[in-house]
């Protein structure tokens, strides 16, 4: 197999400068492959997220290259971004950011919408997976903080991305419902052999992943790149 | 799924959702009110300005410049040429009969009352005509076929203002018009002069005759018929000893403002032009038909009246639309300011759909839709509640209903939706610049 094509995400001297002239991120180089779990951690402000929303595509980088899966996401326009996003990755919040006034199904029936098509059906097993399928008809301000993650995570899979990410998903849930979480995210990876980019500032969040890289000051101070 | 949640934010959403449609549906109301009153305004204030009186003129055809002085032909009664009192019926058989509002035909002559010189006028008051069937010839040959009928004409027609002390002469339901024998009404400045009031007798003496008349009436007319004394057009004729003779008609019609085409002269347009000027309400084509229908007579245009009816119309409806425009305006402000509003509430919502796949486009459309569903619903209860304000305008400024145009629906609608999307423009644009990872990280 051509290394290249067991190489996820390649993010190549990545520096970001805000318009403030703040340094995020400075000449950050990292290497993550296909299938692999790596827990990015850090303090609050060493530049964790903002890696994250670059790989991501949420976010463009002042200066150098970021490859997921050979494609270099900084030359893409918006909407080509968009499209990548959709197609290639999933997103899972530390606030959920789960449309309120929709139901479970729903909110995972909308990343469907915008990939291609809408399937009630296999939004319902996507939330089955998840332990939710007795919720599907719920709106989020019926669903405890455990079981919003869950909806969460459903919506971030449902497409079938290559690439998981996810920023501090267990910022705001208590003990229980983190180690469940972590325990369906170690489940998810290892049955669907997806590759998952963890957030947190959690030592004991990180250490369920085999790979944790530490930020510090916008520079990685510490792990394999 | 875009319709689901588009409702289901329009739902949560219902105050903000309302204000939008309440500012569509008030542009709307306006409009189709407006546009249905603009449809109906034409005919409705054509004929409220007919109330000022006759626009056109129709006089015997002669060769010597007539002496007129205050509406009264002083040329020697030998030298005079009549129009025949009984042929004034058929300018209701003219293609435009129907617009022919009123008709009323003076005869008049100078007598002696009391013992000064005064003129005499002989008129129709308020007398039922009866309409032979008749066949009108277009231009291109085509015959129109009409059915008798009735109408009914006289001054009290066509100068509605004219106040009256007393009775008018009641000439009504008569066959020669010769009601009201023995009977007149004077002028009010005649009045004045005479010192005769209503109840009081006069002598009318003309070429060695001398009869007693009773004043049934005093006729406030602000104009120079105030120095003159009215009689039925019938008694008029026998004092003057002039049968089936008037001096003028004076016809009332309604008419639309002239355009290109009715300043073209007639010999210049094409058969295909002329058809259609002969067809359409111009005072040139209605001159022109009564010319057709009375033999030797001079039919013209009052034309400062005509012009002006045209001028106030036109005035009128540009009015109309620049209040339509300045609604459907504010409409659209009203709901660029609601929007943007909810662009504000929504933003998280809305970084959190680009995050997750949604293009600029997925995002616009859904504005677009809710824009769409606001101005549609705006814009049908506006239509509704436009007409019940075009029944109200009808009623208390034209004094009638006004006519419910259903074709004005599709417009209403059409321009309410259009307006609303309009009213999106800038609300979607501040959408699709949202950045969702500065909006997600709570900036």
């Amino acid at each position: 197999m051509d290394m290249s094509e067991k190489i996820t995400v390649d993010v190549r001297d990545v520096a970001k400068i805000y318009g403030n002239q703040t340094e995020a991120l400075r000449g950050v180089s990292l290497v993550i492959e296909k299938g692999e779990m790596v827990s990015i951690i850090g303090q609050s402000g060493s530049g964790k997220t903002t890696l994250l929303n670059i790989i991501g595509g949420l976010d463009k980088p002042s200066k150098g290259a970021v490859y997921i899966n050979g494609i270099d996401i900084a030359k893409l326009s918006r909407n080509e971004l968009a499209k990548f996003r959709r197609e290639n990755i999933g997103f899972v919040f530390q606030q959920f950011h789960l449309i309120l006034y929709l139901t479970a199904l729903e909110n995972v029936m909308l990343a469907q919408y915008f990939h291609s098509m809408a399937d009630e059906e296999e939004a319902k097993h996507a939330l089955e997976a998840v332990g939710l399928g007795h919720r599907v008809g719920h709106l989020p301000s019926q669903l405890s903080s455990g079981e919003q993650q869950r909806v969460c995570i459903a919506r971030a899979l449902i497409n079938e991305p290559k690439l998981l990410l996810a920023d501090e998903p267990t910022g705001n849930l208590d003990q229980a419902n983190s180690k469940n979480i972590m325990e369906l995210f170690k489940k998810l990876h290892q049955q669907q052999n997806i590759t998952i980019i963890l957030v947190t500032h959690d030592p004991s969040i990180a250490e369920t992943a085999k790979r944790t890289i530490k930020v510090t000051d916008g520079t990685i101070s510490q792990g394999s790149v | 799924m875009l319709l689901r949640v588009t409702r289901d934010r329009l739902a949560r959403r219902k105050i903000r959702a309302l204000m939008a449609v309440v500012s569509v549906l008030v542009g709307a109301m306006i409009t189709a009110s407006l546009v249905n009153i603009s449809i109906d305004v034409s005919e409705k204030m054509t004929k409220e300005l007919r109330a000022y009186g006759a626009n056109i003129v129709v006089e015997p055809k002669t060769q010597t410049q007539a002496i007129e002085i205050g509406g009264v032909n002083y040329a020697p009664l030998a030298e005079r040429r009549y129009l025949d009192s009984d042929q004034l019926s058929s300018i209701k058989t003219i293609f435009w009969r129907n617009n022919i509002v009123g008709v009323a035909p003076f005869l008049y002559g100078v007598v002696e009352i009391n013992g000064q010189s005064a003129v005499l006028a002989g008129t129709w008051f308020e007398r039922r005509l009866d309409i032979p069937a008749s066949s009108v010839t277009l231009p291109n040959g085509t015959v129109l076929k009409e059915s008798a009928g009735t109408f009914t004409a006289g001054v009290r027609s066509i100068a509605p203002w004219w106040k009256i002390q007393g009775e008018w002469l009641n000439d009504s339901g008569t066959d020669t018009g010769s009601g009201a024998a023995g009977e007149v009404i004077v002028g009010e400045k005649l009045a004045q002069v005479l010192k005769v009031k209503v109840g009081d007798e006069v002598r009318v003496g003309f070429e060695g005759v001398d009869e007693a008349f009773k004043v049934k009436g005093v006729v406030f007319t602000s104009g120079f018929e105030d120095q003159q004394i009215f009689v039925t057009l019938g008694e008029a004729q026998r004092i003057l000893k002039v049968s089936n003779a008037v001096d003028k008609v004076l016809v009332s019609a309604l008419v639309k403002p002239d355009d290109e085409l009715a300043r073209k002269p007639l010999e210049k347009m094409t058969a295909d032009e002329q058809v259609i000027w002969y067809c359409s309400p111009y005072i040139g084509s209605i001159t022109y038909q009564i010319e057709e229908v009375l033999n030797n007579t001079t039919a013209r245009a009052i034309r400062q009246i005509s012009e002006n009816e045209g001028k106030i119309l036109n005035q009128t409806q540009m009015m109309f639309f620049l209040i339509a425009a300045a609604a459907l305006l504010a409409s659209a402000i009203g709901v660029a300011s609601t929007m943007m509003a909810t662009v504000f509430e929504r933003r998280l919502e809305i970084a959190l759909m680009k995050a997750i796949g949604a293009e600029d486009g997925q995002i616009s459309r859904q504005f677009f839709l809710e824009a769409l569903l606001i101005g549609a619903v705006g814009g049908g209860v506006g239509y509704a509640l436009g007409n019940f304000l075009a029944q109200l305008i009808g009623r208390s400024v034209f004094g009638t209903e006004i006519g419910i145009n259903f074709l004005t629906l599709p417009v209403t609608l059409a321009i309410s939706m259009a307006v609303a999307l309009l009213g999106c423009l800038i609300p979607v644009r501040r959408a699709s610049s949202i950045e969702p990872a500065i909006v997600l990280k709570g900036g």
